[in-house]
């Protein structure tokens, strides 16, 4: 038995009196809201996150609605709509364009800020990565329970701009001014408490609580390695969460600032963004001109691009975990793996302006920036075929992360090889802003990181709960999820080839006709995408009742279910406070799956072999 | 080092903060100075940054300890810095490489 | 449950949690007024020609605050350094200063932004732009009277001062200058709304009185309730000055390069 496990019944079993540590019980409130310990904070960052998720799944399943049976009341929830936004959001249950607008900028903000990085960044990296260094805590865990509640608060302020009025912010989740500056202004408008202010302050508040997790995870990851950890015996996902820490440490920042830029144009007067010769209205618009809303893309993509590193990087972590466990051997190209994931972070920083081709640049600059993207597809297909390699000879154990974990990998390929069209300049004028950047980027998102997201889950909650999530229901979980995200998302790219724009309020159709005559020929797609993501939704629904009943009734799952190498495993189960009885010592690497001559066929990484094993 | 070596090496080093208060107080009256006298702009703004990154170095170097810090902690600040320049330097290629609008700076 | 190398640096990096967390944050630092000095950059060199002012702001309340933060600055590394050398009296005083130091710079900078909010300027059809003190009682709906500066910030309207002073009768009181409001295309005082400069330099005096005053409420914690822990864990409580000092150095550096560019350059 592992030597952990054994000094935690020696000095926590029953029987068990004495009390020569300290050995304090804490209030309710200060286990399980008010906690410092990582896996408490991972876990609430967790569960908020998922119900963000959902939330934010939501939005678009009434948005796919409007899509496809455009101007026609919503069943059911449009009277729901009515009521709480009010007649001219949603006039007799019928979404409006400003509604539309607000839901798509929030779809967006939500997702991306209040579910993705939350549950990949936060909730994993802070409930696995301190065991998996070996460390009893994260470097700084009163700064750690600071970082979740500006969390929760960010997105608490996020969804009280929908009920105010005038609604949640509506210019995109980009926020491009001018329309930013001048837009939710009004006679029965507050000046602070209205979506696009709200939407800037939740923001603050939320890049606030990226920084605070950043410093922790990499002071943690540099300070806290056990005896024996050194850089080349890190689990990947360790490396992973690293260079993601970086990435929002040093990118967010310039976005923050942006903020508050933007922030005083709407609430001062200033023109930081705001343009001369603005007309609104019919009216010259009264500040003093001057701005530059160019300025605003360039702050904006700064942070925008290292960003959709931060959402795939954990997700990369996570899969490479999984596929090494259940194919039970080392991962293939581990050294090169590590390299690739520090080159692509720094280069991550280089490329921001291909989401600006169509600003008026000119060549030179253009040029540089299509260089720079391309190169940086390098470290990612170095990675991606790593892991596919690492499949390549494995005994391979189909079980629920494992499938999600396999799946991954060509819908993040798919994601990846669709992006090479938009790196340069020429092929993505008639891309930008249409339907196949949307297929583009949800491949990598939807289908890619969430999928890894769920693999985590599945994979991590024994270690969380002490049982077992149901292996039946992963399956019905999985399968509709893996061919619906496909009907989603593949048709996106036919759409967006034929010119359908990608923030047409009524699904490019207008008093029954085609908005625009070259794309009637695709506009079916609408309905048959809309009904995917509706059954899409459904099929969420034994993951959902999975998640919560498993913790009462799921098989119990011992402290190594998935009898894995790494340092998170050979704990307890769940982990207690301070994670390690006896601090724990590593004698070699993380994925020491199947070595000839070893009995079992995984060497946990601080397992101590006698003169005799050792052979 | 020991704990006795380190602790008079803060002694030592009281008498050397002190001349480097002094130190950025001629430079910030240097600066100030060479403000107020009318020439080139160009040649202003090299003289004005390059005095405040001599400011910066001294206190980064002393105040701050970074001169016998480890390692680390000088990549990290590297870091930051090449960044804040690509930021700056990127940017600025954009601004002044637009096709042809005459117009582009009359924002 | 003790976290290690909380107090003892990690051998192979030298360093204990805090330091290493605290310089990461400065990086981040780094990047948010690299932010705004990106902002700065860019209106500039975007703002009409000659109306972006050259040394409109006073320089006294400015260069008092620099030399305010200079000597902070020297007293907080002392403070730090007494601590360490287990001069408790020394690093009272010391660190009081700071303190006094920080309240000071916050004092002399509401002062300097009230005086802002008193000096007005007025832009006409042909962008010359003249600054000065108003003259309330001569102002109202038909026109606007200023004693205009007589260091006007923008070429265009130091000709403007030039040719209304070659006609005007040289009395022994202030010139005055009275505008047409039909003439006039923007009038306001110094507020961050007035334009492009403006807002630039209030957002960025604004965040960095924030840094100071949030580094005034740690530096006072750690003088007065906080200084318990020099008794009870001196080396603890001397990291956390040291943690601080290098926050309140970077705060330091910051108005470094801020007092040029907004106020000399």
């Amino acid at each position: 038995m592992n030597a952990n496990v054994e000094k935690a019944l020696e000095t926590h079993g029953e029987g068990h009196h004495e009390h020569g540590h300290d050995h304090h019980e804490l209030s309710f409130w200060r286990k399980y809201v008010f906690s410092t310990d990582h896996k408490m904070i991972g876990i609430q960052y967790g569960i908020t996150a998922l119900l963000f998720l959902l939330f934010g799944f939501s939005l678009m399943g009434l948005m796919r609605w409007q899509l496809a049976y455009p101007d026609t009341t919503i069943p059911f929830f449009g009277k729901i709509l009515t009521a709480v936004l009010g007649e001219h959001m949603a006039p007799k249950g019928v979404m409006s364009a400003d509604l539309y607008n607000s839901f798509g900028a929030m779809h967006g903000t939500i997702m991306v800020f209040l579910g993705i990085v939350p549950l990949g960044f936060a909730a994993f990296g802070n409930f696995v990565m301190p065991l998996q260094v070996g460390a009893p805590d994260m470097a700084f865990p009163r700064l750690n329970m600071a970082s979740y509640w500006s969390y929760l608060a960010g997105g608490i302020v996020m969804l009280i701009s929908f009920v105010v009025p005038g609604g949640a912010a509506k210019s995109g989740w980009t926020s491009y001014p001018p329309l930013a500056g001048i837009a939710d202004v009004g006679p029965n408008i507050h000046i602070i408490f209205n979506g696009q202010t709200l939407w800037i302050i939740g923001m603050v508040l939320l890049i606030s609580s990226s920084l605070l997790g950043s410093v922790n995870v990499i002071a943690t990851v540099v300070q806290l390695r056990a005896k024996g950890m050194t850089w080349m015996r890190l689990p990947f996902f360790v490396w992973a969460q690293f260079v993601t820490a970086f990435l929002l440490l040093l990118a967010f920042p310039p976005l923050e600032a942006a903020g508050v830029m933007q922030l005083m144009d709407r609430v001062a007067g200033t023109s930081f963004f705001m343009p001369s010769g603005l007309v609104v209205n019919g009216q010259g618009w009264h500040g003093s001109g001057g701005g530059s809303p160019l300025l605003w893309q360039h702050l904006f993509w700064f942070l925008g691009h290292p960003e959709v590193y931060v959402m795939i990087l954990p997700g990369l972590g996570i899969v490479a975990e999984v596929l090494a466990n259940n194919a039970r051997k080392p991962l293939w190209g581990y050294r090169s793996m590590v390299w690739a994931v520090l080159v692509l972070g720094f280069l991550s920083f280089l490329v921001w302006a291909h989401h600006m081709y169509l600003t008026g640049m000119d060549t030179k600059v253009s040029a540089f920036f299509q260089t720079t993207t391309i190169i940086i597809s390098v470290p990612s297909v170095i990675i991606l075929t790593c892991l596919i390699i690492s499949l390549y000879g494995g005994s391979i154990r189909f079980n629920t992360p494992m499938l999600f974990a396999i799946a991954f990998l060509p819908m993040f390929g798919i994601g990846g090889l669709t992006g090479i069209p938009l790196a340069f300049n020429a092929t993505d004028v008639p891309l930008h802003d249409t339907y196949y950047i949307i297929g583009h980027f949800h491949y990598v998102v939807a289908p890619g990181t969430l999928f890894a997201l769920f693999a985590g889950v599945y994979f991590w909650y024994p270690k969380a709960t002490g049982r077992m999530m149901s292996e039946f229901w992963g399956h019905v979980h999985f399968w509709p999820t893996f061919i619906l995200m496909n009907c989603i998302f593949m048709p996106m790219f036919l759409q967006g080839f034929a010119g359908v724009h990608r923030r047409w309020y009524s699904g490019g159709i207008v008093n029954g006709d085609a908005l625009f005559e070259v794309t009637q020929h695709v506009l079916h797609w609408n309905t048959f995408m809309s009904w995917a993501s509706w059954l899409l939704a459904v099929a969420q629904i034994p993951f959902i009742l999975n998640f919560f009943l498993a913790w009462k009734y799921g098989h119990k799952s011992g402290d190594n279910p998935w009898h894995a190498t790494t340092l998170d495993w050979q704990t307890p189960t769940p982990p207690p406070h301070g994670n390690f009885t006896v601090q724990p010592e590593v004698y070699r690497g993380p994925y020491e799956y199947s070595v000839p001559g070893y009995p079992e066929d995984y060497l946990p990484q601080d397992k101590k072999l006698d003169q005799k094993e050792a052979k | 080092m020991s704990e006795d070596q380190d602790l008079q090496q803060t002694r030592n080093e009281v008498k050397m903060h002190l001349r480097i208060g002094v130190a950025l107080t001629v430079l910030i009256l240097i600066s100030i100075g060479i403000a107020l006298i009318p020439f080139n702009t160009a040649l202003h703004l090299v003289i004005g940054l390059g005095i405040a990154v001599v400011m910066a170095t001294l206190v980064m170097a002393f105040f701050m300890h970074l001169k016998g810090e480890k390692k680390f902690v000088h990549w990290t600040m590297i870091t930051a810095a090449f960044f804040f320049v690509i930021l700056i330097a990127l940017t600025l290629l954009a601004y002044f490489d637009y096709a042809g609008s005459a117009t582009i700076f009359k924002f | 449950m003790q976290i290690p190398y909380e107090v003892e640096a990690r051998p192979d990096t030298g360093l204990y949690n805090a330091k290493l967390g605290i310089w990461l944050f400065l990086a981040s630092e780094v990047m948010l007024f690299g932010g705004l000095f990106s902002a700065y950059i860019f209106l500039r060199i975007g703002a009409e020609p000659g109306l972006w002012p050259h040394q409109i702001l006073e320089l006294g309340p400015a260069f008092a605050n620099t030399m305010v933060l200079i000597i902070s600055s020297v007293t907080m590394v002392m403070g730090w350094a007494s601590a360490k050398l287990g001069e408790y009296k020394k690093f009272k005083i010391f660190t009081g200063i700071t303190v006094l130091c920080a309240l000071a710079f916050v004092g002399i900078k509401s002062y300097e932004y009230h005086g802002d909010f008193n000096r007005y300027g007025v832009i006409l059809a042909d962008k010359t732009q003249v600054t000065g003190e108003l003259v309330k009682d001569k102002t109202n709906d038909r026109q606007i009277t200023l004693i205009p500066d007589a260091k006007q910030s923008t070429e265009l309207g130091r000709e403007y001062l030039k040719k209304q002073g070659e006609g005007a009768e040289k009395s022994g009181e202030e010139q005055e200058l009275a505008f047409d409001r039909k003439d006039v295309v923007w009038f306001s005082n110094f507020v961050p709304s007035y334009s492009t400069f403006f807002s630039v330099y209030f957002t960025m005096t604004g965040l960095h009185a924030l840094h100071v005053i949030g580094g005034a409420v740690v530096i006072f914690y750690l003088w007065g309730p906080g200084s318990r822990m020099y008794f009870t864990d001196r080396k603890h409580f001397v990291n956390r000055l040291e943690v601080a000092g290098l926050f309140w150095h970077f705060v330091e550096l910051v108005w470094i390069f801020l007092f040029p560019v907004l106020y000399l350059l």
